[in-house]
């Protein structure tokens, strides 16, 4: 093979440059890939001296990234319904509506649902106007049919996926903030304290996760509606996932504190110690960004979770207050209104339905997200 | 051996004291309950023939009473079952729980361990995805979910099994095979994970250079380090298993020990409370030390630690 | 997937293929090594970072593959075995050709050979030791146990008989009380002791070729020498051929016969042990012996190879050392009518044009290796 003086100036150019153009440019890549030779080799494959980003690595994995993109477009349409929702997931019909399968076409005569949304909301009732207004979303109302008070189930499903990812994000950040804090404080304290914390924990953990959970809930619901000033039903949500969050900052705790053992021991985070950085500052500049990214994943974990939880609270029937719909309620209505009669298939098939589609598309992103920020696992 | 086991069990005991009286802290603080006066709607009388009857004049005295009656093996009356001691309760719900449970366990052993093992072999083909979806799919489905379809299959249409209740071995699989899902797939999570991690170590390399084939390589070098997760992950499933599930057992109809930790809850019962708690926590701290004995047996670095 | 394949095969030919093999000396044959290629995936791409290998080793002869941390000396010998992950590194081509199968006279092509035959010749005809003594050894099974499997995985020798050959394998390498040692799990050996436990169970099965993965480098320097002794020894007493993979040239020079020099995924020089450690030829082993302590007399200074080894997706068209290379500086300085260039990445300046572009004549980019005196190949235009 014989280059000319000028081909392999320009080559050499491309190999200086070479990292660059990778990290930027993906056609480029792809188009160099076809013309393999025996210098283009070393250019070519460059980009192994770049270390892949966490992001980079979730989004070559296929799987995850599906699950992100369903959840996110259900997120989506929960929004944009979310207007319709908050003004047709309460209204009855108990003498036309109760447990009517799915249909294209309303199976309830407008006129008793513009009754009971007129009752609901005694500001609305006046012109045609407003009453038409009121009436929109109307057609919805049959699309995946009627439970046994005769409420839209397409209505409730919806606002149900927000309450039910809003308990587990607020769970989520309970666990961050007690978990965290408490596996930080136990590895950073060390010593006879360290040991103390880390047997509170192993002594939590002995506790059975239901009763822990019903304890605190019951023990949590005075003070807190007290604390929102009486409003009962945004009380009901908070407890839930404080009440969840609260037993599930374990192992939150546990893995905090591995990490912050095993980063104290890092070359690092002793050369900042060596050169006379303060505690704090270590924890901040040096540790902080090196815990994110367990922290980032065990707290996505405790969102499934505590939907899943939520759910079996709901069964239990000491879920979210009454008329708030959650998908664990949902689901656990439908199943418990199969369990007596067979039948009604659309009480069980969308809630749970749902469900079950929400958790996995949630598993499957935290274990994405997981394998990207610890390949190693 | 000896000493470690002892150190063992003293320390479990130590724990299970510290639940205790972390359970009884919860009960007396919860509002309420029996011990706070005013909170009930009964008159005077009542409630201090009540508090006498059932031992509880002063919160300590019962903490101390209580303590020593389940050193004794006896848990006291109910408050809510006025009719049964928690004795009576723990003994007609246990062995009913831990049968389901123990199978339940033995179910996912038996299908999440081979999973594991196949999807880390097979890493990265249909095989390894079908393992995972049926993990992520385990962990994902509530157990209502699950055991309502399986019920609806097996019992109402294809009519193998009962629908519900309890009484002969037929009642045993459904609710056993429900409950055992969760634990499949994190077994298999467990056993897949494990098996990764030492199939890309050094002495598994050695034993490719000796020439073995690659079912002893998986099966004798390679899985029995990468069993140990799963052993001492086991120790806490068991308790957990076996102390029944309310979910399971409502769906079942099974009169289980898991309605008891829900009910006992729910209606604040001390000696409910306190017994179920102490039932689990004993299971628990005995299965621990148990799998800490299989531990140190199977891993000889551990044996001389010890 | 798709696009994986194509890359592969897309990969440029081996440079010189063909008459790469001319160089190797041969005595009695055990193992041919043929034109080694090997590359590792990078994303979609795949890096080359053994090029073109050939190396002989005869029957009872010890060989040394010497060459900086990452020049692709262990990817050689592992890829000898065979003894790569799925999905991780392949050999694109070459040949193993080992001259002892046990079932026939004909030589096997190991590259080629069906997973079931390489796995009857592994331990039992081609033994390996690896670097990391620690945890080459299963941590949960006694050394044994283990060195009877080796026994028992060939039909060898079986239970109570494979025991007692252990016992006396165990003695044999050095180790005191192995009547009580052998029931001892790994965790109880020094790092020394395990690897003479790994050279014991390497040995059970009587074999020909024993492949020793930088057998010493995790341990401490007199623990070192006696292993280099120990293999020595066995070398004698069982004729074996001997390839020892290792990056202190200094520790090969009483235990080779020969030696071979790498550089980033090629052979640079080769030639008797004696000769190379006394006389290197290639600038690039001059550079490494005048940085070993040691061998010549100590310097206020040691001197050190200028830049550093690049690494493999980097390495530089032509000579893979003239980057480096004070050889070809001097070169330039001495013979002004020469082509030069300025390679933008060389830590030593200009360099004659034939080290980065090869001889325009012959149509070949690299050096090959060629028979500078008896005995002595180096791939190097310039000495």
């Amino acid at each position: 093979m014989c280059c000319t003086p000028g081909l392999i100036r320009a080559s050499r150019l491309r190999y200086k440059r070479a990292p660059a153009v990778f990290a930027t440019s993906q056609p480029n890549r792809k188009q160099k890939r076809n013309k393999v030779n025996d210098r283009q080799t070393q250019t070519n494959s460059s980009k192994i001296a770049l270390q892949p980003t966490a992001w980079r690595r979730f989004c070559r994995n296929r799987c995850a990234v599906t699950s992100l993109a369903v959840l996110s477009s259900l997120i989506l349409v929960a929004l944009i319904t979310l207007p319709l929702s908050t003004r047709w997931y309460n209204v009855q019909s108990l003498d036309q509506g109760v447990r009517r399968p799915p249909a294209l076409a309303p199976h309830v005569d407008k006129t008793p649902f513009a009754l009971a949304l007129r009752q609901n909301e005694p500001d609305a009732h006046a012109d045609d106007a407003t009453s038409n207004r009121a009436d929109f979303g109307y057609e919805f109302t049959s699309w995946l049919g009627h439970d046994d008070l005769g409420r839209s189930v397409f209505y409730r499903i919806w606002p149900a996926l927000l309450i039910s990812l809003g308990i587990g994000l607020g769970a989520a950040s309970m666990s961050i903030a007690i978990g965290a804090t408490w596996g930080a404080v136990a590895a950073l304290v060390g010593g006879k304290v360290d040991m103390l914390m880390m047997r509170f924990v192993d002594v939590l953990y002995g506790l059975p996760y239901i009763l822990s959970v019903i304890l605190l809930k019951i023990a949590l619901t005075n003070p807190l509606t007290d604390l929102l000033g009486g409003q009962t039903r945004l009380a009901g949500v908070v407890i839930l996932f404080i009440a969840i969050g609260g037993v599930s900052w374990l192992t939150m705790a546990r893995v905090i504190r591995g990490q912050v053992l095993s980063l104290r021991e890092e070359p690092f985070v002793e050369a900042a110690q060596a050169s006379g950085a303060s505690m704090g500052r270590i924890l901040v500049r040096h540790m902080l960004p090196n815990l994110a990214g367990p922290i980032m994943v065990y707290a996505t974990l405790v969102i499934p979770q505590a939907i899943l939880q939520e759910s079996f609270l709901s069964f239990l029937g000491i879920g979210v207050p009454a008329p708030i719909p959650s998908l664990g309620r949902l689901a656990a209505d439908g199943v418990q209104a199969v369990n007596t009669f067979v039948g009604y298939w659309w009480l069980i098939a969308f809630p749970c339905g749902m469900l079950v589609l929400t958790l996995i598309a949630l598993n499957f992103t935290v274990d994405g997200l997981r394998d990207a920020v610890d390949p190693r696992s | 051996m000896m000493p470690m086991l002892v150190r063992r069990l003293f320390w479990g005991a130590v724990t299970i004291a510290c639940i205790y009286t972390l359970t009884f802290l919860m009960v007396i603080t919860v509002p309420g309950n029996p011990f706070r006066q005013s909170e009930r709607n009964m008159p005077p009388e009542a409630e201090r023939a009540l508090r006498v009857r059932y031992n509880m004049d002063d919160n300590w005295s019962y903490f101390v009473e209580f303590l020593s009656g389940a050193v004794r093996g006896d848990f006291g009356p109910s408050f809510t079952y006025s009719d049964w001691t928690c004795n009576q309760i723990i003994s007609e719900a246990f062995p009913i729980s831990a049968m389901i449970g123990l199978l339940a366990i033995l179910i996912a052993i038996v299908i999440g361990v081979p999973t594991g093992v196949i999807a880390a072999t097979k890493r990265d083909t249909a095989w390894d995805f079908g393992a995972l979806a049926l993990v992520l799919v385990g962990i994902s489905l509530p157990t209502f979910v699950t055991g309502t379809f399986l019920l609806i299959l097996f019992a109402v249409h294809l009519q193998w099994a009962p629908i519900g209740g309890w009484g002969t071995l037929a009642h045993l699989p459904l609710p056993a095979l429900t409950l055992s899902l969760p634990f499949t797939a994190y077994i298999a999570r467990l056993t897949r994970v494990g098996m990764l991690d030492v199939m890309g170590s050094d002495f598994i390399r050695t034993a490719r250079a000796k020439g073995c084939d690659e079912r002893t390589i998986v099966w004798k070098h390679a899985f029995k380090i990468a069993f140990l997760p799963v052993l001492s992950y086991l120790g806490p499933a068991t308790a957990q298993a076996m102390t029944g599930s309310f979910v399971v057992e409502k769906v079942f109809g099974v009169p289980g020990l898991g309605q008891h930790f829900v009910n006992a809850a729910l209606n604040l019962d001390p000696g409910l409370i306190m017994s179920t708690v102490l039932v689990f926590s004993a299971l628990l701290v005995a299965m621990n030390v148990a799998v800490d004995v299989l531990y140190a047996w199977a891993d000889p670095r551990i044996t001389a630690a010890v | 997937m798709n696009q994986d394949r194509n890359t592969a095969e897309t990969l440029p030919a081996p440079v010189n293929s063909g008459d790469s093999a001319a160089h190797v000396v041969s005595r009695t044959p055990l193992l041919a090594v043929r034109g080694l290629s090997v590359s590792f995936p990078a994303g979609n791409d795949r890096i080359r970072v053994v090029d073109d290998v050939s190396l002989d080793v005869g029957r009872g002869e010890t060989v040394a593959l010497v060459g900086e941390s990452g020049c692709g000396k262990s990817v050689t010998s592992l890829s000898i075995m065979r003894l790569w992950p799925k999905n991780s590194a392949t050999i694109d081509s070459g040949q193993a050709l080992f001259h002892d199968p046990p079932d026939s006279c004909q030589p096997v092509d190991l590259f080629t050979a069906s997973a079931s035959s390489l796995r009857k010749m592994r331990g039992s005809r081609i033994a390996m030791i690896f670097q990391e003594p620690m945890t080459s050894l299963n941590p949960v099974y006694t050394v044994g146990e283990q060195i009877v499997e080796a026994m028992e995985v060939h039909g060898f020798a079986r239970r109570r008989k494979a025991r007692k050959r252990a016992i006396t394998l165990l003695e044999r390498v050095g180790i005191a009380d192995a009547q009580r040692r052998v029931d001892e799990y790994p965790h109880q050996f020094s790092g020394g002791m395990r690897q003479r436990v790994m050279i014991a169970m390497a040995l059970a099965c009587e074999p020909v070729m024993l492949l020793a993965d930088e057998p010493t480098t995790a341990l401490d320097v007199t623990t070192q020498a006696k292993i280099l002794e120990l293999l020595q020894q066995l070398q004698e007493a069982f004729g074996l051929g001997i390839l020892l993979v290792t990056h202190d040239l200094a520790a090969v020079a009483g235990a080779a016969d020969r030696v071979y020099v790498m550089y980033a995924g090629r052979i640079v020089e080769h030639g008797p042990a004696k000769k190379i450690l006394t006389d290197p030829l290639h600038p690039y082993t001059q550079g490494l012996l005048a940085c070993s302590p040691g061998l010549v007399d100590m310097p206020a200074r040691l001197p050190t190879i200028p830049g550093k080894l690049p690494p493999a997706a980097h390495y530089p068209q032509g000579c893979r050392f003239h980057p480096r290379c004070e050889l070809a500086a001097r070169v330039v300085q001495t013979n002004k009518d020469l082509p030069v260039t300025a390679p933008l990445e060389s830590a030593v300046g200009p360099v004659p044009r034939r080290c980065v572009e090869g001889h325009t004549a012959s149509g070949c980019t690299a050096p090959k290796l060629r028979e500078v005196r008896p005995g002595r190949w180096v791939a190097c235009w310039e000495v």
